[in-house]
């Protein structure tokens, strides 16, 4: 009897559990009309910058798009050297995510559906402007009761992918220490200005 | 004793002459309150003109016009009218074609070509739109190009000559010849008909059978030959010196030379038509001169005055004159691509002509 009432209960909380979770498209609209907000209201150009990547810091998974990022590179970093890359990274990919996202004066976000996959899931989206559409799409994993992107495609050409084939270009012209020190230079100031 | 006696007549016989003598202080302060007006309260780079071509109307076109904006003179315009503005017209040294798709490419980290069609003979124009669009490139690949890859390669195109650089030199050796041929048409022609008065040549010559046209005009043909060998050696000294560019057609560069000393030299006629004495043809001479030259492009590049000294130099034969010779030496006209500045430089050269036949008291002591 405790038994089947323990297979229940179990039963029960992760139905609960699933109900309370967002959908992933639902949840990525949520977020990207709070940054509709943003982009739209009356705050300087480095004020939306600020709250845009405090917006995005709980959206994107900048770890996981970091050391896929790196790829093969990655176990050539020192531990120190991961976690220092790991904190530029998400300066870097905040800050050129979100300057690609200040370039739309009034964005205006289309939601044009979502691929369920496991524990994953795609959405896709589009920048409506007068003239042109832009197509985004996020995949998506479950981190809790809400989700979190682990990768971003802009017009069929994934961000992580381009700043990887950066980033691996400039490790063949310099050592790991020299890219953290360009990194630091440019990134090494959280919430400033991009120099 | 005598000295001071003499002295004192001389100066009772300037005295007499109030306009000179107000010409002293009144017109040197006129020139300095102007040419300062004109030098000090320029637009800066803001007064030059960047025609845009927005083929792309996306963000990052946007965002780059935004840019530009802050620096310069920004017109969104057609293809044809760009072309029109700094091929034709010279109003733009450069103009940018944003080509479509470079939104869409940008935002891929897919580099672009972006088109810059210049006027190279603009040089002082051109360098300043060049850096502006070096700060404008850089505040907005900070938008979206994290390591600086080259995602706006911009194509520069020269589509008024086969030149890409030029100097100072350029500016400044057919500047200061138009400014000295002018000065001195003004000096010799207010000088020589002044003295002629005080020799009664003047009286002489009226009680001829020759009429009033063909005596002035006769006088001023011999200026004008002088005048027009005295710019071509000038011009032809600086390019054996100073490897000036003269262009590709000795007959345009004649014409011009023509053109232009012939407008100048009538000019000078009604500037002597207004001086009396010998005392007031210098002041006179040079505050015309100087300003002539500091509004219509001699000294001094036209786009770093204030668009309201722009607007008045856009009528004065000064820069008519230096726009003639540029088109000839550094966009390489032939004498129809400068058909349009020689008909306004013979009709100035007419007009003047016929106001200085009109004001000139010539002979008016025989008259009398």
């Amino acid at each position: 009897m405790m038994r089947r009432l323990t297979i229940i209960m179990a039963v029960w909380f992760a139905l609960a559990g699933s109900a309370q979770a967002a959908a992933p498209l639902d949840y990525t609209r949520t977020i990207l009309q709070q940054a509709r907000t943003i982009v739209a209201g009356n705050q300087t150009h480095n004020e939306k910058l600020a709250a845009l990547s405090a917006l995005f810091g709980k959206f994107l998974d900048t770890d996981a798009m970091g050391r896929e990022a790196l790829g093969e590179h990655w176990s050539s970093f020192t531990s120190a050297q991961q976690k220092e890359f790991l904190d530029l990274f998400r300066e870097l990919l905040q800050r050129t995510y979100v300057q690609k996202l200040l370039l739309f004066e009034n964005p205006d976000f289309v939601y044009a559906g979502q691929q369920l996959t496991g524990n994953g899931a795609t959405v896709d989206t589009k920048i409506v402007t007068p003239r042109d559409q832009f197509d985004v799409s996020y995949r998506l994993t479950r981190a809790g009761d809400n989700w979190i992107a682990t990768a971003i495609t802009v017009e069929d050409v994934s961000l992580t992918s381009n700043l990887g084939s950066q980033l691996s270009d400039l490790l063949t012209r310099m050592s790991v220490d020299d890219l953290l020190t360009l990194m630091r230079r440019k990134y090494g100031n959280p919430g400033g200005e991009v120099s | 004793m005598k000295t001071l006696a003499v002295m004192l007549k001389d100066l009772r016989l300037i005295s007499r002459d109030h306009f000179g003598l107000a010409g002293l202080l009144v017109v040197p302060i006129v020139v300095i309150v102007v040419i300062a007006a004109a030098t000090q309260s320029g637009d800066g780079s803001k007064g030059i003109l960047l025609p845009v071509v927005n083929e792309d109307q996306g963000p990052v076109a946007t965002a780059l016009i935004r840019a530009f904006r802050e620096h310069l003179d920004v017109r969104e315009v057609t293809r044809s009218k760009a072309h029109h503005l700094v091929a034709e017209a010279n109003d733009a040294a450069a103009a940018l074609i944003l080509p479509p798709e470079l939104s869409k490419r940008y935002l891929a980290q897919k580099p672009s070509n972006v088109e810059l069609l210049t006027d190279p003979a603009q040089w002082q124009e051109l360098e300043a739109i060049k850096v502006v669009m070096l700060l404008a490139d850089r505040e907005t690949a900070s938008l979206g190009d994290p390591f600086s890859q080259e995602l706006l390669a911009v194509h520069e195109l020269s589509i008024t000559g086969d030149h890409l650089a030029f100097s100072s030199l350029e500016q400044n050796i057919p500047g200061f010849s138009l400014m000295f041929v002018l000065l001195t048409l003004i000096f010799s022609v207010s000088l020589a008909l002044r003295e002629e008065e005080v020799w009664n040549t003047s009286g002489r010559l009226w009680i001829a059978p020759v009429a009033p046209a063909s005596l002035l005009g006769g006088k001023l043909l011999a200026r004008l030959i002088v005048g027009t060998a005295q710019l071509l050696l000038l011009l032809i000294f600086g390019h054996f010196v100073y490897g000036l560019r003269l262009g590709h057609s000795p007959i345009a560069m004649i014409a011009v030379a023509i053109a232009v000393v012939a407008a100048m030299t009538c000019f000078a006629a009604v500037v002597a038509a207004f001086v009396r004495t010998r005392e007031q043809a210098i002041p006179v001479g040079l505050a015309v001169a100087f300003v002539l030259a500091s509004f219509g492009g001699l000294f001094w590049p036209v786009y770093d005055l204030p668009r309201s000294v722009q607007a008045i130099g856009k009528v004065l034969m000064t820069t008519w004159s230096m726009s003639a010779i540029q088109d000839v030496m550094f966009r390489e006209r032939s004498l129809t691509g400068i058909s349009t500045e020689l008909l306004v430089l013979g009709a100035y050269g007419l007009t003047s002509f016929l106001i200085a036949l009109r004001l000139f008291r010539y002979g008016d002591e025989a008259h009398s």
